[in-house]
């Protein structure tokens, strides 16, 4: 095992937080304001990766990204490459299967801003896009860090949609849950711990800061956790 | 040069029209579920029951603008301050958005007593000082229409009288036009040019503030209207207790426990006697020592009294006989008897 496994997992979960905390926002925004049919589907589809099994969400995704397919041949055209088995590919991959983890804390932060506050800033003369970047996302700051780092390590920690449409590519598409499950396959259990030990340490990590971002007796009522 | 609007609410009832002069301060009045909240947020552009079918400033047709476009601002009644900002930073808010002018802002935060206040954020402000940030945040916006829903109802009385009078100086000077919310008699006589009472979403009276105190076409339905506190109920004799202008009043028993919200009380001319002296040992609960401000003699066999009573006004309609044998004068000091009072919260 290299540092590569290492290098292509930051990078992976990077890539796929920045897309996540630019495409959310205005997802998470549409499905807080109302009540419809269509919100519920989206809401569905957005949710739909906390409960199926990432094997099936990998292999819809493998077909999808075969050559022969319209997508296919138009990342080959684009790009000159294929993209089954390509980082791009984990990174699609990736957003799609770390997307209820940032939509979520940014939809509950949106519900919980009162309308009136929005009214108020609407009549004062903001536009929309000024609202959302005078209001909205200061408001919800402790919100967007949260929701990004739950991105990002629900990123690093996915296995099984990596495993059905990277690959296992060293230096190309393997990351570290991959190169753990190798390790154990080659009984390298020196290096596996090594893997383990340290997804483990991580994702305690964020999560404890997580936790003391958001201390859960806040005492500002329009913090939103 | 005004403002022309006309809707219909499907749900309710008819139409409502409205034509409201520049530079003028128009005073909306009504109970609650009048229609008085709907109607300015339906010109300012925010979600209302109302259906906009024509809403015009100097013929310049808004209905179609977002509120951020029209040259309206709405302060609404529950303040709604940026909880993320600094009270100063919710005051320049609008000025910044709106073409304020910033000079204005030490002016308008020495006359709402707020400069106190400019670095708090607003979780630490209490209600009465919210609603000044509010309205000092709306009047720096700069408005050419500025919509007013009940903005000091927070504030004690002598606070409001303060603030009234700087809002009203302020408007004349700077020719802003406003359209003002309120359940308070003194404050809509302090500020009103024109009068508008709502009920059931229709609009009844419009014109002098007058209109107030409820001269009707008919002298028969002759009223007065008065602002009245609960203080406190009296279980046992199913009466509550309100205070008018310093004086106990006792009224059968109200649904209400909220003593800060000002009472509407109508009372009937008709309903109010006259005694020069303070009666003893009389079945009628309610004395009120008032001075006579007006009498007015007409062609028939009644008089109108206005009583004034504190900073309100009370109509008495008595015989001229009375009148005569009372030897009544303006300037005198009498005890009025009210026999009926109707309440409207």
């Amino acid at each position: 095992m290299t540092l590569d496994v290492l290098t292509i997992t930051l990078k992976l979960a990077s890539v796929t937080t920045l897309i996540l905390l630019l495409l959310s926002p205005p997802i998470a925004w549409w499905l807080s304001r109302g009540h419809s049919w269509s919100r519920s589907i989206v809401e569905a589809v957005v949710a739909l990766p906390l409960v199926l099994p990432p094997t099936v969400l990998g292999f819809y995704l493998l077909i999808f990204f075969a050559p022969n397919t319209a997508l296919g041949q138009f990342w080959q055209a684009l790009t000159g490459s294929p993209l089954s088995f390509s980082f791009s590919a984990l990174v699609i991959g990736s957003v799609i299967y770390s997307i209820p983890f940032v939509v979520q804390p940014l939809q509950s932060a949106f519900q919980q801003i009162p309308i009136s506050i929005l009214e108020s800033a609407a009549s004062l003369g903001a536009t929309s896009i000024d609202r959302f970047f005078s209001i909205v996302l200061p408001m919800c700051k402790r919100s967007f860090i949260t929701a990004g780092c739950l991105g990002f390590a629900h990123t690093v920690g996915e296995f099984g949609v990596v495993l059905m449409i990277g690959g296992n590519i060293p230096g190309e598409t393997q990351v570290l849950s991959i190169a753990l499950f190798d390790s154990v396959e080659r009984l390298n259990f020196t290096e596996a711990h090594a893997v383990a030990g340290g997804l483990l340490v991580f994702s305690l990590a964020v999560l404890i800061s997580l936790y003391r971002l958001n201390p859960a007796d806040t005492h500002s009522s329009w913090v939103s956790r | 040069m005004s403002l022309v609007f006309r809707a219909r609410n499907n749900m309710v009832f008819g139409a409502v029209e409205l034509t409201l002069k520049n530079h003028t301060c128009t005073v909306i009045f009504g109970p609650s579920g009048s229609g008085k909240t709907s109607l300015l947020r339906a010109i300012a552009g925010l979600p209302s029951p109302l259906v906009v079918t024509q809403l015009t400033v100097d013929e310049r047709d808004l209905s179609h603008l977002p509120p951020h476009q029209r040259p309206v601002v709405l302060s609404a009644q529950n303040a709604a301050l940026f909880p993320h900002l600094t009270v100063h930073q919710n005051l320049v808010y609008g000025l910044t958005r709106r073409q304020g002018n910033i000079s204005d802002v030490q002016h308008v935060v020495e006359g709402l007593g707020v400069s106190p206040l400019l670095e708090r954020m607003p979780a630490s402000l209490s209600g009465g000082e919210a609603q000044r940030v509010a309205l000092g945040r709306a009047l720096l916006a700069n408005p050419s229409w500025l919509l007013l829903d009940e903005p000091l109802t927070n504030l004690d009385q002598n606070a409001r009288k303060q603030i009234v009078k700087f809002l009203s100086d302020w408007r004349k000077q700077r020719q802003i036009s406003v359209i003002y919310v309120t359940h308070d008699i003194p404050e809509a006589l302090a500020l009103a040019d024109h009068v508008i009472t709502l009920a059931n979403g229709k609009v009844m009276k419009s014109g002098h503030p007058d209109v107030l105190l409820g001269y009707e076409d008919s002298q028969q339905d002759l009223s007065s209207v008065l602002s009245a506190h609960l203080t406190h109920h009296h279980k046992d004799d199913k009466l509550s207790e309100l205070l008018l202008e310093g004086n106990r009043l006792l009224v059968p028993e109200i649904a209400t426990n909220d003593d800060t919200k000002p009472l509407y009380l109508q009372i009937a001319a008709k309903d109010v006697s006259l005694a020069l002296e303070r009666p003893e040992r009389s079945s009628i609960l309610n004395l009120l020592p008032c001075t006579i401000g007006t009498i007015d003699i007409g062609n028939e066999a009644s008089a109108t009294i206005t009583l004034n009573l504190g900073a309100q006004q009370l109509l008495a309609k008595i015989t001229r006989r009375s009148v005569r044998e009372l030897d009544l004068q303006v300037g005198q000091e009498v005890w009025a008897q009210v026999k009926g009072i109707s309440l409207q919260t």
